[in-house]
């Protein structure tokens, strides 16, 4: 187990976002993680695992129950602590990312306010 | 079963059959259910991920959890291969005079002599090297250096370099320019290079050391005189380049390891030739020629290689 990286990719993270109310099964995952992002991440079903199989291994993500539907075995994944930590670092670090953009434009709208004569 | 089904199973033979074990029913159920929603058939991105993350988890690349752990593997990977080629090179002469001496094979064909040493002292490094032994290694490769140094400073191999006696005039220049031209010398200079940096890491247990000796053999033999290169040794070189290229460009998609070792060998092979021609160019003091210049081209766009692959890495350990 590793220290979680500065920043993560974008799957990554709608990965443990669309986790972050309810265990979910893999074709769940890749439908809560594409409406969370507007339609923006379609997952693929080789890159979903190959990000579960790390998160598990990071211990960011753990089986919560394995059941057999239509004969197949089906796996629920569920945030762990260390997760749901993870995710909350990285949303920290982009609200803390965009109010640099959004306090710029605000201080330069002001000026441009006080600069424009009436 | 659905035609779909069929395909999607087929595709997941690109993973290990222990991961398919595992993990196959599971990866069906959600191919199957975004496919119902989405499309009739297996699109060509998803087949695409099917492939590439099961080439990934065969090459052990999932595993690696760190930029660390990758640097290690990439680095091990590539001294290993250079040696593996090392190995090829400096026996493949040795194989030839022993092909001409069988009965039937007295051809005029004159092959370079060779030393017995280097190939000796790089199969030890090798071995030693792929049981992670690398400080031995590292002093063996040296060993095999200087093997070379030793058999291209006597007088016996100076008849291969006739066309250099205008470099006489500085005392070793002409050894030095010889030894520049060779492969064995970059392939154990780089092997060297690419050693030193993993005697810092803790001593690893490695898994199937022996598929390296298994590689060089296999090296060999396709290298040595057989009925599938036709007995010749023309093609032998630019079908190590094409597949060293083909390695160098595509790899980094799959395994960025695979990219960067594939493009330390080749530039192992191309500086030799390089040199050759630069000594040669220079002591003739002819205008530039072609050749030099594309061999300089190939090896800028491999040093990018590395470059690119190495910025690649840490998007493949990220999360």
């Amino acid at each position: 187990m590793s220290k979680p990286s500065a920043s993560m990719r974008e799957p990554t993270y709608f990965i443990l976002a669309a986790l972050q109310d309810e265990p979910l099964h893999g074709y769940a995952i890749v439908k809560r993680a594409q409406e969370l992002s507007d339609g923006r991440v379609r997952l693929t079903t080789g890159t979903l695992y190959a990000a579960l199989d790390r998160l598990t291994g990071e211990e960011m993500v753990q089986v919560a129950k394995e059941t057999v539907v239509n004969g197949r075995a089906r796996r629920t994944y569920e945030l762990t602590g260390r997760g749901l930590s993870a995710l909350h670092e990285e949303a920290a670090r982009m609200v803390a990312a965009a109010r640099v953009v959004r306090d710029r434009g605000v201080r330069s709208t002001a000026a441009t306010i006080r600069t424009v004569p009436a | 079963m659905t035609g779909a089904e069929r395909r999607y199973r087929w595709l997941l033979r690109a993973y290990p059959r222990a991961y398919r074990r595992y993990r196959a029913d599971e990866m069906m159920e959600t191919l199957l259910g975004t496919s119902e929603t989405d499309r009739r058939h297996p699109d060509l991105r998803e087949c695409l991920a099917l492939v590439v993350g099961g080439l990934r988890v065969r090459s052990g690349v999932a595993r690696l959890g760190s930029r660390e752990a990758l640097r290690s593997s990439a680095l091990r990977l590539t001294a290993l291969s250079l040696l593996v080629c090392g190995v090829a090179l400096t026996a493949l002469p040795l194989m030839w005079r022993l092909w001409l001496l069988l009965p039937g094979n007295s051809s005029g064909l004159e092959y370079g002599r060779s030393s017995l040493f280097t190939p000796a002292w790089l199969l030890l490094a090798l071995v030693t090297a792929a049981w992670a032994r690398y400080r031995l290694a590292l002093v063996i490769t040296l060993y095999a250096l200087g093997a070379e140094v030793w058999h291209f400073g006597s007088d016996s191999v100076w008849y291969s370099a006739e066309y250099w006696t205008g470099f006489d005039a500085v005392p070793g220049l002409r050894t030095g320019m010889l030894l520049a031209s060779q492969l064995s010398t970059w392939t154990c200079l780089l092997a060297v290079l690419t050693m030193v940096p993993l005697l810092r890491e803790r001593h690893a247990r490695v898994t199937r050391p022996w598929t390296w000796l298994v590689g060089a053999a296999v090296t060999i033999a396709v290298m040595a005189p057989n009925p599938f290169n036709g007995w010749d040794d023309h093609l032998t070189l630019p079908v190590i380049l094409a597949v060293g290229l083909v390695a160098a460009l595509v790899g980094a998609a799959l395994d960025v390891r695979i990219s960067i070792a594939a493009s330390v060998v080749l530039s192992a092979l191309i500086l030799p030739m390089l040199a050759y021609h630069l000594s040669t160019q220079t002591l003739y003091d002819s205008y530039p020629a072609p050749r030099p210049l594309f061999l300089g081209a190939i090896l800028v766009a491999l040093a990018m290689n590395i470059a690119v692959s190495t910025v690649a890495a840490r998007r493949q350990v990220s999360l």
